[in-house]
C-alpha cells in the first residue's frame, strides 16, 4: 500500500507539466515498468500519479528526417520498446537501435515500457542512455510554457539524474545516424538489465563509445573513442586491436552483489572490443 | 482498502464493458482478481519478474501486477478466462477440441454447470497434451504469453519460443514440456491464421510499424467468413 491518493490523466505534455508544477510530490508515469516496482517496494514516495497513457497517441511517433546531416531519427517519448523493436523505420535507420530495443527486459515489459521513461529515469543499468550517447543527438523537452532541446552529451548528469527541471518532461529523443554501430550487453540473468552494456558507433569523423551498468549512470569512454578514431585515421593500428592497451579505471564503477567494480570495468572493455570486432565482421 | 480516493475507469475485459471506480495505486491484477473475481490470473512476484500475472492488452502480453488499472483506460484486456471460445464459429470449431475428462483450468472456480466442460483454447489444449505444468501457478501466465506470440511472428521452434518465454518463470518443470506445448499450440494457431488468410479474413493490420492486433482470441477464434 502506498501513499498515492491523487491521479491525473493529462492529454498534452503542457498539461502534464502543469500538473507537475502544481504538485511537487506528483510523479509522471509513462509505461511504469521501472517506477511501479519501485513504488511497490517502498523505494519511491509520491502522492499523485500523472498517467501519461493519454499522451501515447501524440507521443509515440517514429520519424526519420533525411535532410538533416546524415539523417536523424526522432522517437516520441511514449513509443514502447516493442514498438521501436518492430519498426521498419528504425531498422533502416540504425539496426543497433532495433536490437537494443528488442533485448530490454522481456516482451511483456517491452510492450509497456517507453523510451522516454527510460531516458528520463536514467537507471544506471538502462540500455537506451548508452545507445543514445553513442549515436549522439538531442533530447526534446517540454514544460508547461515552453519547449527546449538539449544535446544528449549534456542531458545525463549522474545516477538517476538528468538535466530535466522538476516541472519538465521528455517529449522525444532525436538520434544522429552513425555509419555503423553495435550494442552489446552482459545481462544480469534474472532482471536482464545490463550488468554492463556498451554501444560503439562510428560517425563520419569520429567514434563514440558509451557504457551503461557501471553504476553511476551511462557515460562515454573518451579514451576508447580517441583510440578508435586515431586507428581509423592513421591505419597504424588495426581497429580490432586499438583498445588493447587501454585501461578503464575501476573508480568509474561501483560494485554490487552481481559484480565488483574491477569486474565491471573489465567486462566493459571486453564488450567494447567485441563490439568493434562485430562491427568489423570478425568473429569473436 | 485504505485508499478512499477513487477514479473512474472504463475498459473492456474479456469482451465486456467494465466501469469501475478504482484507487490510483490499484494494479490491473488487483482489479481483475479482487474487483472482478477473475482469479485465473495469478499473483506471483508482484514486481514484474515472474510473469505469472501475464494478460493481454489489445492483444499484447503485459504483466498485470506492473501496470496500474487506471493506465488501462479504454483498452481491451483478455485474461485466461477470456480464452474460452464460447461463441465458436465454424472456423473456431476446427481450432478447439472437446475435453471431457479434464477440468477446464479457466473454470476451476466456476460452480455453474460443472458437469459440462467447455472446450479449451488451442494453447490450453497444447499444455494439457504435453502435461506442461506441475503446480500450475505459472500456467495461465505462460498460456497468455504464448497466445500473444502468434502476432509477434515468433517462429514455432524451440529456440525462438524459449527466448520469447524469457519473461515467464516456472519453478517446477524445467521448461522442456512448456516449450514443447507452445511449439504445438503456436504451430496450430499459425495454421489457423493461414487458413483464415486463405479465406480472406485479414487477421493482421500491416499498415503500422507495430501490428496493432485486435484481441487475440477474438481474432483467432471468433473470426468467421
Amino acid at each position: 500500500m502506498s501513499l498515492v491518493t491523487g491521479y491525473g490523466r493529462p492529454l498534452s505534455a503542457q498539461a502534464a507539466c502543469a500538473a507537475l508544477q502544481a504538485n511537487p510530490n506528483a510523479k509522471l508515469v509513462a509505461g511504469g515498468q521501472s517506477l511501479l516496482p519501485t513504488l511497490r517496494l517502498g523505494l519511491a514516495l509520491f502522492d499523485e500519479i500523472i498517467d501519461l497513457q493519454g499522451l501515447a497517441p501524440d507521443l509515440n511517433h517514429i520519424e526519420r528526417h533525411a535532410e538533416l546531416q546524415n539523417g536523424t531519427l526522432t522517437i516520441g517519448a511514449m513509443a514502447t520498446h516493442a514498438q521501436i523493436n518492430a519498426s521498419a523505420t528504425v531498422q533502416a535507420f540504425c539496426p543497433m537501435l532495433t536490437q537494443l530495443a528488442g533485448r530490454i527486459g522481456d516482451q511483456q515489459v517491452r510492450n509497456m515500457g517507453t523510451i522516454g521513461g527510460s531516458v528520463a529515469n536514467h537507471d544506471p543499468a538502462a540500455c537506451w542512455p548508452a545507445g543514445l550517447l553513442a549515436c549522439g543527438g538531442l533530447v526534446n523537452i517540454a514544460s508547461s510554457t515552453q519547449t527546449r532541446q538539449i544535446d544528449i552529451d549534456d542531458f545525463f548528469t549522474g545516477l538517476f539524474s538528468t538535466d530535466l527541471a522538476p516541472d519538465e518532461m521528455v517529449v522525444s529523443v532525436t538520434f544522429n545516424k552513425p555509419l555503423a554501430a553495435a550494442y552489446l550487453k552482459f545481462e544480469q540473468p534474472a532482471s536482464r538489465f545490463a550488468l554492463v552494456g556498451v554501444a560503439v558507433a562510428q560517425h563520419a569523423n569520429d567514434f563514440r563509445v558509451a557504457i551503461t551498468g557501471l553504476g553511476h549512470g551511462a557515460m562515454r569512454w573518451h579514451e576508447a573513442e580517441d583510440a578508435l578514431t586515431k586507428a581509423t585515421q592513421s591505419h597504424a593500428t588495426p581497429l580490432a586491436q586499438a583498445l588493447t592497451p587501454l585501461h578503464l579505471d575501476p573508480e568509474l564503477a561501483s560494485g554490487d552483489i552481481h559484480g565488483g567494480a574491477a569486474y565491471r570495468v573489465h567486462i566493459a572493455k571486453v564488450l567494447c572490443q567485441r563490439a568493434v570486432r562485430q562491427y568489423l565482421g570478425i568473429a569473436t | 482498502m485504505f485508499n478512499t480516493n477513487q477514479f473512474k475507469l472504463e475498459l473492456q475485459v474479456n469482451g465486456e464493458q467494465v466501469s469501475q471506480h478504482v484507487a490510483p495505486d490499484t494494479s490491473l491484477i488487483e482489479l481483475l482478481r479482487l474487483s472482478l473475481g477473475l482469479t485465473g490470473t495469478n499473483h506471483g512476484c508482484d514486481t514484474a519478474q515472474c510473469g505469472a500475472c501475464t494478460v493481454l492488452v489489445d492483444g499484447q502480453a503485459i504483466k498485470s501486477c506492473n501496470v496500474l488499472a487506471l493506465q488501462m483506460q479504454g483498452r481491451a484486456v483478455t485474461t485466461i478466462e477470456g480464452l474460452n471460445p464460447t461463441r465458436a464459429e465454424p472456423l473456431a470449431t476446427q481450432a478447439i477440441r472437446d475435453v471431457h475428462d479434464w477440468p477446464n483450468p479457466a473454470n476451476t472456480f466456476d460452480t455453474v454447470d460443472s458437469n459440462k466442460t467447455l472446450p479449451l483454447h488451442i494453447m490450453q489444449q497444447a499444455f494439457v497434451d504435453h502435461g506442461a505444468l506441475q503446480c500450475g501457478y505459472c500456467t495461465s501466465g505462460m498460456i497468455m504469453r504464448a497466445v500473444a506470440m502468434v502476432h509477434e511472428r515468433v517462429a514455432a521452434d524451440e529456440h525462438a519460443i524459449a527466448h520469447a518465454l524469457g519473461g515467464n518463470l516456472c519453478r517446477c518443470t524445467g521448461y522442456h514440456s512448456i516449450v514443447q506445448a507452445v511449439m504445438q499450440g503456436l504451430g496450430e494457431l499459425c495454421q489457423l491464421r493461414e487458413l483464415q488468410h486463405l479465406r480472406g479474413i485479414d487477421a493482421t493490420d500491416e499498415s503500422h510499424d507495430m501490428p496493432q492486433m485486435p484481441d487475440t482470441t477474438t481474432s483467432t477464434l471468433q473470426g468467421s467468413p
